[in-house]
C-alpha cells in the first residue's frame, strides 16, 4: 500500500470552511456537541474550559533530553544517536528549507522543521522498537495540527514528506559493488562516500521532471548526503545534508500537543518469533542460511490484513505475509513472503499474473534482469532483479506456493544468493 | 449521558476532517452542512447500535460518505465550484494560486476519486479503511487514487519547491 504524503499534505492545506453560525444549534439537542467556541482547534480539544485547552495546545511539541542510557547498557548503545545533522531541501526557485534529523543506531529516526517554532513546526518520528511513526503537520496558520500514529511493518521509505527519501540511498552501494560505472569513490569531510551520477528516465506522472540525478552516500554507513535532481542543468529538487557522525549525547522527543488526538493506523502485523512461525500461515516459512557479514535479524513479523500490492494494488490482496528485517545500522534487508493463491480468493482464467510488490509504478520504468532460483527452498521460483537507481534493490520470485521478495542495498549476486539460501524456518 | 459523550468526542475529533471530504465532494459550504448535519443526527441515532466492529472514525467517515453520494444523486448535477475562504484571501498571492490550481483539479475529479485521495493521502486511511467506508473493493480504491494523484500531481508539477 502506498500513500503519497506530499500530495497529502497538499491537500490538508487547503481552505475548509468553518460551520454556519447557529450549525450545532440545528442538530438538536440530542445530538449536539456543545457550541462552538472560536475556531476550529477547539474541536480537537477534548478539554472542557476553553481556556485552559488553548493553553494546551501551546505545550511542548520537541523537547531535547539526555538518552535512555540509565540502566540499560544494551538499550544506551541501540538508541545512541548514530548521525544527526540539518537537511537542506530546496527546489526549483525557492531558498532551501532546513530539517534537523537524528538517526539512531537501532533504526529509529525523527526529523523535524529546522529553526521552527516548536509548537507550529512539522515533524515526525518513528520508533523501530514499537514500528511506530507519529507525524505532525501544522496548518500554516498554526491553529491546527494532523497528527498520525502509523504502526508500520518497518522503517518507512520517508520522513512524512517523500521529497525527502531516502531508501533511494540503497541503489548506490549496489551499483558501486557492481562496478557501475556511474558511481564513483569520493570523499565528504573525511570519509569516504560513494557518488552517482546517472540521466534518468521518468514521465509526467513522476513527481518532479527530472533528467539527471546526483547523489552522494556515505560508504560505511549507507547514508544519504546529498540527492541533487536537475533538468536541462536546473536543479528542481535537492537534498544536502550536514551530518555528524558523532555520537550526541542529546536526543529530541517529538510528542503531540496535548489535546491533538492522532489518528490511529496499524499496517497490521505482529510479531511473531522466527521459531514461532510455522502454523502461522498456510506454507512452510523460511528464512536466509546467509547474509552478508554484519547483519543481524532485527524483526518478525506476520501480516494480518489482506492488502494489495504491486503497482496501482494491481495484486490481488496478498496474505499470509511473513516479514524478516535484518539489519547494519542504517542499512536493512528484508525478506517478505505471501501466499500465492490467497485464501477465498477466486483467481482469474490462466492463474494470477503477480506484479512486483515493491515495482515503483506509475510511469517510472526499472531494469530489470529475469531469473530463476538455483537452490533452495524457493528452487525454480522465477521472476526479476531489479539494481535500480529508482529503488531499493530486490529480487522477486515467484514460486510454487509463495511469491517472495528479498530487498536491500547489495549488488544483485549477493540479492540472489540470499534467496536461493531461504530454508525451512 | 455516557453515550452522548462518547459521541460528542468522536464527532468533535473528526468534525474538521468530514468538513474537508463534504465540502470537497459538494463544492459548497451550504450543501457541506446540510449533508453534515442530517449526517450527524443519523450517526448520533444508530450510535448505541454501533459495536466497534470498525474504528468509530471509520463509521462516521461511512455515514457521511454516503450522505454525499445520496445529496450528489438526489440533485441536479452541477459543477462544483470553488468558494473563496477568508484563509485563502488572506493568504500570500502565489500560495493561494496554487491552492487554487489544486482545488481545481480535485473538483474536476468524479466525487468517488476525490473521496478516495482525501480518504487515504489526506485522512491517513489504509486502503482497506477507504474501502470500507466507501463500500468498494481495495482494488478499485487503488485504482481510483492512481487516476486522481496522476491529475492532482499534474496541478502540482509547476510548484517544485521542495515542499
Amino acid at each position: 500500500m502506498r500513500r503519497d504524503d506530499r500530495l497529502g499534505a497538499e491537500l490538508r492545506r487547503l481552505p475548509v470552511p468553518e460551520h454556519r453560525e447557529g450549525f450545532w444549534d440545528g442538530l438538536g439537542a440530542g445530538a449536539a456537541p456543545p457550541p462552538r467556541r472560536s475556531r476550529d482547534r477547539l474541536l480537537w480539544l477534548t478539554g472542557a474550559a476553553a481556556a485552559a485547552a488553548v493553553a494546551l495546545v501551546a505545550g511542548l511539541l520537541v523537547r531535547t533530553g539526555p538518552g535512555p542510557d540509565e540502566g540499560s547498557p544494551a538499550a544506551g548503545r541501540d538508541q545512541a544517536v548514530m548521525v544527526s545533522g540539518v537537511f537542506e531541501v530546496g527546489g526549483a526557485g525557492s531558498d532551501p528549507k532546513p530539517w534537523g534529523f537524528q538517526y539512531l543506531a537501532d533504526g529509529s529516526f525523527r526529523m523535524w522543521e529546522h529553526d521552527v517554532a516548536p509548537d507550529s513546526m512539522d515533524a515526525t518520528e518513528y520508533s523501530a522498537p514499537s514500528r511506530t511513526q507519529l507525524t505532525l503537520t501544522r496548518d500554516p496558520d498554526g491553529t491546527d495540527t494532523f497528527s498520525r500514529r502509523s504502526r508500520l511493518a518497518h522503517r518507512p521509505a520517508t520522513g512524512v514528506w517523500p521529497f525527502i527519501d531516502l531508501e533511494f540511498a540503497a541503489a548506490v552501494p549496489a551499483l558501486a559493488a557492481e562496478g557501475d560505472e556511474r558511481v564513483t569513490e569520493t570523499t565528504v569531510d573525511g570519509r569516504r562516500a560513494w557518488q552517482l551520477s546517472a540521466e534518468l528516465s521518468t514521465n509526467e506522472a513522476t513527481d518532479l521532471d527530472a533528467d539527471r540525478l546526483e547523489m552522494v552516500v556515505d560508504a560505511e554507513t549507507g547514508f544519504p548526503l546529498s540527492r541533487v535532481l536537475t533538468r536541462d542543468g536546473r536543479v528542481v529538487y535537492s537534498l544536502r545534508a550536514r551530518a555528524s557522525f558523532e555520537p550526541e549525547p542529546e536526543r529530541r522527543e517529538i510528542e503531540p500537543p496535548r489535546g491533538v488526538d492522532a489518528i490511529e493506523t496499524d499496517a497490521g502485523f505482529r510479531d511473531v518469533a522466527p521459531g514461532s512461525l510455522k502454523g502461522e500461515v498456510a506454507y512452510e516459512p523460511v528464512n536466509p542460511s546467509w547474509l552478508p557479514d554484519g547483519f543481524a535479524l532485527t524483526s518478525s513479523l506476520v501480516g494480518e490484513v489482506p492488502d494489495p500490492t504491486g503497482p496501482e494494488g494491481v495484486n490481488p490482496p496478498m496474505t499470509d505475509v511473513v516479514q524478516l528485517t535484518y539489519r547494519r545500522g542504517w542499512e536493512a534487508i528484508r525478506v517478505t513472503t505471501w501466499l500465492r493463491e490467497p485464501a477465498g480468493y477466486r483467481p482469474p482464467p490462466g492463474g494470477i499474473d503477480w506484479h512486483d510488490p515493491l515495482s515503483a509504478g506509475e510511469g517510472i520504468e526499472e531494469t530489470s534482469a529475469r531469473l530463476r532460483l538455483s537452490g533452495g527452498a524457493l528452487s525454480e521460483a522465477v521472476g526479476h532483479s531489479v539494481v535500480d537507481i529508482h529503488a531499493t534493490p530486490r529480487v522477486f520470485v515467484v514460486g510454487e506456493d509463495v511469491v517472495a521478495t528479498v530487498a536491500g542495498p547489495l549488488p544483485r549476486a549477493d540479492l540472489v544468493r540470499i534467496a536461493e539460501s531461504l530454508r525451512g524456518a | 449521558m455516557t453515550e452522548q459523550r462518547g459521541f460528542v468526542d468522536v464527532v468533535r475529533e473528526h468534525d474538521r476532517r468530514l468538513r474537508a471530504l463534504a465540502y470537497r465532494m459538494l463544492g459548497d459550504r451550504d450543501r457541506m452542512d446540510d449533508v453534515l448535519q442530517d449526517a450527524y443526527t443519523s450517526a448520533f441515532r444508530s450510535y448505541e447500535r454501533f459495536r466497534g466492529e470498525s474504528g468509530a472514525g471509520t463509521w462516521l467517515y461511512r455515514i457521511v460518505y454516503n450522505a454525499c453520494l445520496d445529496d450528489l444523486r438526489r440533485r441536479r448535477p452541477d459543477p462544483v465550484r470553488l468558494e473563496e475562504t477568508d484563509e485563502v484571501t488572506a493568504d500570500h498571492a502565489d500560495t493561494a494560486a496554487h491552492r487554487a490550481d489544486l482545488a481545481s483539479a480535485l473538483a474536476s475529479l468524479r466525487p468517488e476519486h476525490r473521496a478516495a485521495v482525501l480518504l487515504v493521502d489526506a485522512d491517513g486511511f489504509t486502503y482497506a479503511e477507504a474501502a470500507r467506508i466507501c463500500d468498494v473493493q481495495e482494488g478499485t480504491i487503488a485504482s481510483r487514487l492512481s487516476e486522481a494523484r496522476r491529475a492532482l500531481r499534474r496541478a502540482l508539477s509547476t510548484r517544485g519547491d521542495g515542499r
